[in-house]
């Protein structure tokens, strides 16, 4: 298979996923695991397309390129099959449907809080003192500059509704649409023109759907 | 390590820290994007990928926030630096979001939540002058 495993980015969480739930999670983490569920599943879409092309094009049949027929002066009739040759599947013309997401939509219900952190570490970016901003002039410097101001994701209340049937609800709607976008026109110009146009030949130029 | 957790801040920065999550996580999408196009290039460029293949590449196209919020205004001293006084109190606005916590805590009328929606889609880039 051409895209291999090893092709995969790594995802941003450890594989082995413990099975004790998370309380809450940075709120830019959550963000970008939404999208990072889709652009696993578009990956997996993309490997399974690059299999089975080269499925396609390691199937060898073996096809008779002419038939000559030929008729004689008495109205005999004649055919002359030349030798078969191998042809793969792709050479004969099949090609692969690539699928991918036109446009995935995800909403999440969640619990927002704000928090302060002490340090680096993942999530919140923000400078609680705000190096930029309306309010930095304002802002007293008297507290350590290496807090950082967060805002955090929980969906425990949604799970206390759900174990406990209590009335409460999330304080935040998340919704947030992912599309395709084409190649950046940068990256193509970038190529070789040469090599680019000989290899686009053989897909006929992008998407098979 | 979260250390503490605010009862309020102002506004501006959850409007703020959404705005640069959503830029954070396009911008690690586009990473990633790159990742795998680079390591389909180098298949091709070995000749282990005998066909072009492109990395898709997936962008937000428009990421809806609905904050359910009290907020109120606070009045923050803006001091002189020099003499160190209070020249006055600029408002601030701050956010408190509503969450069962702070209901049961503060006796809070969730009738009266206010709610913010933020919502953040791409436009093309200006075009630069030459």
């Amino acid at each position: 298979m051409p895209l291999r495993a090893h092709h995969l980015p790594p995802r941003s969480i450890a594989p082995s996923r413990s099975t004790r739930a998370v309380a809450d999670i940075p709120f830019d983490a959550l963000v970008y695991l939404l999208a990072e569920g889709v652009a696993d599943a578009q990956t997996a879409l993309d490997a399974h397309t690059a299999a089975t092309l080269e499925t396609l094009a390691e199937t060898a049949v073996d096809v008779v390129p002419r038939v000559t027929r030929t008729v004689e002066t008495d109205g005999s009739i004649t055919t002359e099959a030349a030798p078969p040759e191998s042809r793969s599947l792709l050479e004969l013309g099949l090609t692969p449907a690539r699928y991918r997401f036109s446009d995935a939509t995800i909403e999440v219900e969640i619990d927002v809080s704000v928090t302060d952190e002490i340090g680096g570490g993942a999530g919140p970016t923000l400078q609680r003192d705000g190096a930029s901003g309306d309010d930095r002039d304002h802002v007293v410097g008297d507290e350590p500059t290496d807090r950082l101001f967060g805002l955090r994701a929980d969906t425990g209340a949604s799970s206390d509704q759900r174990r406990f049937d209590r009335e409460v609800g999330a304080n935040a709607r998340l919704a947030a649409r992912l599309e395709p976008t084409p190649v950046p026109m940068r990256l193509e110009s970038t190529a070789d023109p040469r090599s680019a146009g000989d290899r686009r030949t053989t897909d006929g130029g992008g998407d098979a759907n | 390590m979260p250390t503490d957790q605010w009862l309020d801040r102002p506004l501006t920065e959850f409007i703020r820290t959404v705005a640069f999550s959503v830029a954070e996580g396009q911008e690690e999408l586009d990473r990633r994007a790159m990742r795998s196009q680079r390591a389909i290039e180098r298949e091709i460029e070995d000749g282990t990928l005998a066909y072009d293949l492109d990395a898709s590449w997936l962008r937000f196209s428009e990421v809806e926030a609905d904050l359910e919020m009290t907020l109120s205004i606070e009045g923050r001293a803006v001091t002189d630096p020099e003499t160190k006084e209070i020249r006055g109190y600029k408002p601030v606005v701050s956010a408190l979001p509503l969450n069962h916590r702070a209901k049961s805590e503060y006796d809070i009328d969730a009738e009266l939540a206010s709610e913010i929606r933020l919502r953040i889609a791409p436009v093309p880039p200006e075009p630069r002058q030459p």
